[in-house]
């Protein structure tokens, strides 16, 4: 019986990068193990929605909660340990790549990878400005002038 | 091989009606709705500024259906004082870190109905497995007694001297034996507002020992922003 450590898939990123990964790996993905169940995964599989970029570091965070997953619920260290590899493993995009690690987890539904991902947004945003945030996300301010001191009024100590 | 960005396409537009407002235009509204129930109570208050459909998922209980969901709700302290000048009384927050722990004022009480009980003088510790004293504020003190005996008798609980009266209510914050106690301590040209949590212990049957925890000066006010301090009207801890 072929197990999933040995059985290999190709990955097609939509620029055409190809990237083989384990079974396991390829599982981490919902939507890629649900085409494997499918048995559509003959040849490479491709992802018309993801770069070759993004899909390589999808992959080193599949690979790495394959390789580092704790034991069990009660194995309190390996969980630590593989928190602070999420922490690190984060530290090294730009916002834009974060959006798009979380669209791709979306896409491939990677629960643990979305998560970490909103988490980072949304530990980026907490101390930012309105206008900021604006910025960042192309939001359009649909106050009036008015409304907007109202509402700068109830809030003021947290613009002091 | 199935065309996924058919199939995703097609889940999302069934999903999707009527469509929700649009929060951050790049991302999904599920995941827009993800990020922000990450974010802590305090550090939300300019978040309505953004924008009105920003204003109004943060008032939203969808937020608050999606944070207990996701396990991201906080055990938040509130406070509402009432200030001379100003006919209004203001509710604030006590934020949640130890490192930041400090009254914030809010714009308004955050829940729509209030199903829990205030803290005002009287809460309830349990002191072992279903043994319950009820703990009050009374003339600005500390008071027990026990739930389970007949006849209601009051008694100071001792160890407290370091705090000083007037106290204002007591809330159980954290369950079990520990509350919190809030007072007024007056310095010049200043008052402060301080909290302290306090660990209670039985002594027989007669006498309930607390331990003050740890006490901190949660805000300082002065008369010109405020307008001088009026009274203590309520406090409630809430988990949402």
């Amino acid at each position: 019986m072929a197990s999933s450590s040995t059985n290999k898939f190709v990955l097609k990123s939509n620029d055409d990068v190809s990237f083989e990964v384990t079974e396991a790996v390829a599982r981490e993905f919902q939507v890629i193990a649900h085409i494997i169940d499918d048995d559509c995964a003959k040849k490479a599989i491709p992802l018309s929605n993801v770069t070759g970029e993004i899909l390589s570091k999808m992959i080193e965070y599949g690979k790495k909660h394959i390789e580092e997953a704790p034991v069990d619920e009660e194995d309190e260290e390996g969980k630590k340990k593989l928190q602070i590899w999420d922490e690190e493993f984060m530290k090294q995009f730009n916002m834009e790549i974060v959006f798009q690690l979380i669209l791709a987890s979306n896409y491939l539904n990677n629960k643990g990878l979305l998560d970490l991902t909103c988490c980072t947004v949304a530990d980026h945003i907490k101390d930012m400005t309105p206008d900021e945030v604006r910025t960042l996300f192309n939001v359009k301010n649909d106050y009036t002038t008015e409304e907007e001191e109202e509402i700068r009024k109830e809030n003021s100590w947290a613009f002091e | 091989m199935m065309n996924m960005t058919a199939t995703e396409e097609k889940k999302k537009s069934s999903t999707e009606s009527p469509p929700p407002p649009t929060l951050f235009p790049s991302l999904p509204y599920d995941i827009s709705l993800n990020i922000v129930a990450r974010i802590s109570r305090i550090h939300r208050p300019t978040l309505p500024l953004v924008s009105k459909s920003f204003q109004s998922l943060l008032a939203s209980r969808e937020l608050q259906a999606r944070r207990t969901l996701i396990g991201k709700t906080e055990k938040c302290m509130y406070l509402c004082l009432k200030f001379v000048g100003n006919p209004k009384p203001i509710w604030f927050i006590l934020a949640p870190t130890p490192t930041q722990q400090k009254l914030i004022p809010i714009p308004s009480f955050p829940l729509e109905s209030p199903t829990f009980v205030f803290g005002k003088h009287i809460c309830l510790a349990e002191m072992e497995n279903n043994v319950f004293c009820a703990i009050s504020v009374t003339f600005g003190q500390l008071f027990w007694r026990d739930t389970n005996t007949e006849y209601i008798r009051w008694r100071p609980v001792k160890g407290l001297e370091e705090l000083k009266i007037p106290m204002y209510a007591v809330v159980n914050s954290c369950g079990g034996t520990r509350v919190r106690v809030w007072w007024e301590a007056s310095g010049q040209n200043k008052k402060e507002i301080w909290c302290s949590e306090i660990s209670l212990e039985r002594r027989g049957v007669e006498e309930v020992h607390g331990v003050v925890e740890w006490s901190k000066s949660v805000f300082t006010f002065n008369s010109s922003a405020y307008g001088g301090f009026h009274r203590f009207l309520q406090s409630a801890s809430i988990t949402h």
